[in-house]
């Protein structure tokens, strides 16, 4: 029985409906991602757990217990906000120690809670400062911290790192995992990030339009993606467009082979660019195609070769410490190639 | 840029002369409004505070304006909040601030024609009336910008945190807004203290206030009593400014609105 | 719910100001419909006779062309040296900035009869200005209890609204449009009078008008200033309220008052959409 449980959520705004009918279950423990682009729900779905919005139909259920009428102050959830929300008047430990006083726990027990959810995130030795003498990245454990003290049923985060640097989202982010885990909260957590969701979650739930478009693992999301635009949301790759035929699917001169293709008409094809090679005079695969390389980007650990075939642009990467793309040239001539199984298809 | 320097200068020097000379003044020795005075003498401050009238006219113009800036926070408060949330029409803020828009004579006389009928002419009721439709619309205004300078997610995480809307309010929303709403209280007591026109159409001998007995005195005889009079309520309203401005901040608070 | 709750929470204030403005100014208007009759005794009608009286009456037009007059002359006045404070106080980047604006506005927290008193220190016989004329053997100037007093201090106490007024519309002047009129070769008078004039134009009609409609219903001033001989609407509203104890004549002229400024505002929201 999953221990956080959404049933058949709607939510309208006026006349544009911002959630329809979206059903969703967390086991006890786990880390759900909302992915999606702006404007798909997944905040308004995030603020209806928390309370925050009232769903115009559907029921959220808590260990069994309908929740959906309760208003957030009687929900046991911790809520960590984009923009942090750190009361300003108060003093870190105080804003740690919040939620506490609202329980009634009395003074010497409140602090000493207070201060070993602080100790969690590191930031014991602030407890006297105001949230305006903090940095962001402080400001952003400080709210973990807060949202922690109250041992939350579950745990909402709206795009909780949305607001700091590249380098610091990464430590965060691997911070926060290990927090959550540690304190075995059952968490889900909002973001447009597709590579912070696949990186930091047990499951990925990618909305689209008010709907989940696919639930699965990082893997599932990744790999095999259920509709072309969780296919497109997700990573990059190469889109082909082809109809049906004998044998695979016709695109321009080439017929693409796949694993799985839809019985007639026309087709979406993708190809995540990691599962493209760079075939050498004497290479073969399922799928080859001619180009021309018109861009190396050099990325560190990866290299985004972007090749013009007849039937379009194909992102190809190539892990850095592979040899094959040193000495390559924008213009060179390039032949790429591809599994059968690495096709993914989709009616158009 | 040398010629705007100038000519500000000499603005400057028009605009405060005659504060200047008001303040000089009230330490003349003379009873005649000769300037230079020609001896300094602290005999008109003397004077104000042996003059029973005077005293009287300032007791109760503090009274009047503890209880108006009272009622103007009380009545302000909530109506700022309803603004400031979105609760109400944006129309609504505009109708409080009707009162502004016309000169205070106005508001003076419309209110003699319905309280003099009603015999509230020179009751503390009255007057208090008369000096809210002034003070009220700053009252809102400022209290409007300080709640709707408060994050609307800080009410939201004192929520999820378990505070119901009382304690909300009491514990998050209130200390926050407790700035501007001293700014708001300041300035209302200022207004009202200092308030005239509206004050000698509502006065009468029952009740008085001290801009009016100041008034009433420049209508009849000048003397340097008068300045001092000035110059005692000018200190005053400064010491009140600038010890609110330690305390909160009050140039801050008013500067954003 | 949420709706009825922010009507709530508004009801004190709303009541307030229903009973305090809405309600007398209500009664107000119904006042000027009533007329007095030739004994002075007030006759309840519902006419506009009293307009009628007041609008035959040539003393009427003759104040108001007065009031309008002094106002006029007030509002120039104050832009006039007003303005450069404005400038120098918005382009000032002391430590003094603080001060500055404190002292441009510092007038307002001080009541207008002490301002007044101040005046006629200055400007009365035994005061600064004929003081040292007399010193140097010049003759006294009736500085005082005339219209000439009046005008000096009603320029004066409209300075402080007219300043305020112009910065802030003075945020719509970038100081980098007048460093780049410089750069081109252009001298700071002729900066002035091609750049920061245009710009500040808007600003300076808002505080023209400002001041100008705080002129027109002054009341302090022209009252103490004038030592009976001066003659504006805010005056007349007085008398006749509190003194002829005429008061449709006096609802009458408010509502004129009301109607002159807003001609003025009319006027000025056609100017400013020509300039545009």
């Amino acid at each position: 029985m999953p221990y956080l449980q959404l049933e058949h959520l709607t939510r309208s705004f006026g006349n544009s409906v911002a959630v329809r009918d979206l059903s969703l279950g967390i086991e006890r423990g786990g880390l759900v991602a909302l992915l999606g682009p702006s404007g798909c729900g997944k905040t308004t779905t995030l603020r209806m757990v928390a309370g925050l919005e009232q769903p115009d139909g559907g029921r959220i259920l808590v260990g069994g217990r309908d929740v959906t009428r309760l208003p957030p102050y009687r929900r046991r959830m911790g809520v960590v906000f984009q923009s942090y929300a750190l009361f300003p008047h108060l003093t870190v430990l105080s804003n740690v120690a919040f939620g506490l006083r609202m329980q009634d726990v009395r003074g010497v027990e409140r602090r000493r809670r207070a201060a070993v959810a602080l100790e969690m995130v590191g930031l014991g030795a602030h407890a006297g400062k105001r949230p305006a003498q903090l940095s962001g990245g402080q400001q952003q454990r400080v709210a973990v911290a807060r949202a922690l003290a109250i041992e939350p049923d579950v745990l909402l985060l709206d795009e909780p790192l949305s607001a700091l640097d590249a380098k610091l989202r990464e430590e965060l982010r691997i911070e926060m995992r290990a927090l959550q885990r540690r304190v075995g909260a059952t968490a889900v957590f909002v973001t447009h990030d597709q590579a912070e969701a696949l990186a930091m979650s047990d499951f990925v739930a990618v909305m689209h339009d008010g709907v989940i478009a696919q639930l699965g693992t990082p893997e599932d999301v990744f790999e095999r993606p259920a509709t072309p635009f969780v296919a497109e949301f997700v990573g990059r790759s190469a889109r082909l467009i082809g109809t049906v035929e004998a044998g695979g699917v016709r695109a321009g001169p080439a017929l693409l082979r796949a694993a799985t293709v839809p019985v007639s008409g026309r087709v979406r094809a993708f190809v995540r660019p990691h599962r493209i090679r760079l075939l050498d005079a004497a290479g073969i695969a399922d799928n080859m195609l001619d180009g021309v390389v018109t861009a190396i980007d050099y990325t560190g650990e990866v290299v985004q070769i972007v090749v013009e075939t007849e039937l379009g642009r194909v992102p190809v990467d190539i892990p850095a410490t592979q040899e094959g793309w040193r000495g390559l040239q924008p213009g060179a001539r390039v032949r790429v190639g591809w599994a059968a199984a690495d096709t993914l298809c989709f009616a158009a | 840029m040398k010629v705007t320097t100038v000519l500000a200068t000499f603005g400057y020097l028009f605009l405060l002369s005659p504060l200047a000379v008001v303040t000089i003044l009230s330490f003349s020795s003379d009873p005649y409004l000769i300037f230079p005075p020609p001896g300094v003498s602290l005999r008109w401050y003397v004077a104000l505070l042996g003059s029973q009238p005077v005293l009287q006219a300032a007791g109760k113009s503090v009274l009047l304006a503890l209880l108006v800036t009272s009622l103007a926070v009380l009545a302000g408060f909530p109506a700022a909040l309803a603004i400031a949330r979105g609760m109400v029409p944006s129309w609504v803020g505009g109708l409080l601030a009707l009162p502004l828009l016309l000169p205070t004579l106005v508001i003076g006389l419309a209110l003699l024609m319905v309280l003099q009928p009603l015999g509230l002419l020179a009751t503390w009721p009255g007057l208090a009336l008369g000096h809210l439709m002034v003070v009220l619309p700053f009252v809102v205004r400022l209290l409007t910008t300080a709640l709707a300078s408060l994050p609307a997610s800080l009410e939201d995480a004192a929520a999820t945190l378990g505070a119901g809307p009382l304690r909300a309010f009491l514990l998050v929303t209130l200390p926050l807004a407790a700035p501007g709403a001293v700014a708001a209280a300041t300035l209302s007591f200022l207004l009202s203290f200092d308030e005239t026109v509206i004050s000698l159409f509502l006065v009468g001998p029952r009740l008085t206030t001290l801009p009016v007995t100041l008034f009433h005195y420049a209508e009849t005889r000048v003397d340097p009593m008068l300045a001092a009079l000035a110059v005692s309520l000018i200190v005053l309203t400064l010491a009140i400014v600038l010890l609110v401005d330690r305390i909160v901040g009050l140039t801050r608070v008013l500067g954003r609105a | 719910m949420k709706r009825s709750a922010g009507f709530l929470l508004c009801l004190p204030a709303m009541a307030l100001l229903a009973l305090g403005f809405l309600w007398p100014f209500t009664v107000l208007i119904r006042m000027s419909l009533n007329r007095t009759d030739d004994g002075g005794t007030l006759v309840p009608d519902l006419s506009l006779a009293t307009y009628g009286k007041l609008a035959a009456d040539s003393f009427t037009w003759s104040m108001t062309a007065d009031s309008v007059r002094l106002s006029a002359i007030a509002a120039s006045l104050a832009l006039l040296l007003g303005y450069p404070m404005a400038l120098v106080l918005f382009r000032s980047r002391s430590r003094f900035r603080g001060v500055l604006a404190v002292a441009a506005v510092a007038p307002l927290l001080v009541s207008g009869t002490a301002r007044v008193i101040g005046w006629l220190a200055i400007l009365g016989d035994g005061g600064l200005i004929n003081g040292a004329f007399a010193a140097v053997g010049l003759p006294r100037l009736a500085l005082i209890n005339n219209w000439t007093g009046v005008q000096i201090g009603l320029t004066e106490s409209v300075m402080p609204y007219a300043v305020l007024a112009l910065l802030a519309g003075f945020g719509r002047l970038d100081r980098r449009l007048e460093e780049a009129a410089a750069t081109l070769g252009a001298r700071p008078l002729v900066t002035f009078w091609t750049v920061t004039l245009p710009l500040t134009l808007p600003a300076a009609i808002g505080a023209w008008l400002l001041a100008f409609l705080l002129g027109v219903s002054a009341f302090i001033t022209p009252k103490l200033m004038g030592g009976g001989r001066v003659f504006v609407l805010a005056t007349e509203i007085y008398d006749a309220a509190m003194q002829t104890l005429d008061w449709p004549a006096a609802a009458a002229l408010s509502v004129y008052v009301l109607a002159l400024l807003v001609v003025v505002l009319l006027a000025q929201a056609a100017l400013s959409r020509r300039l545009a």
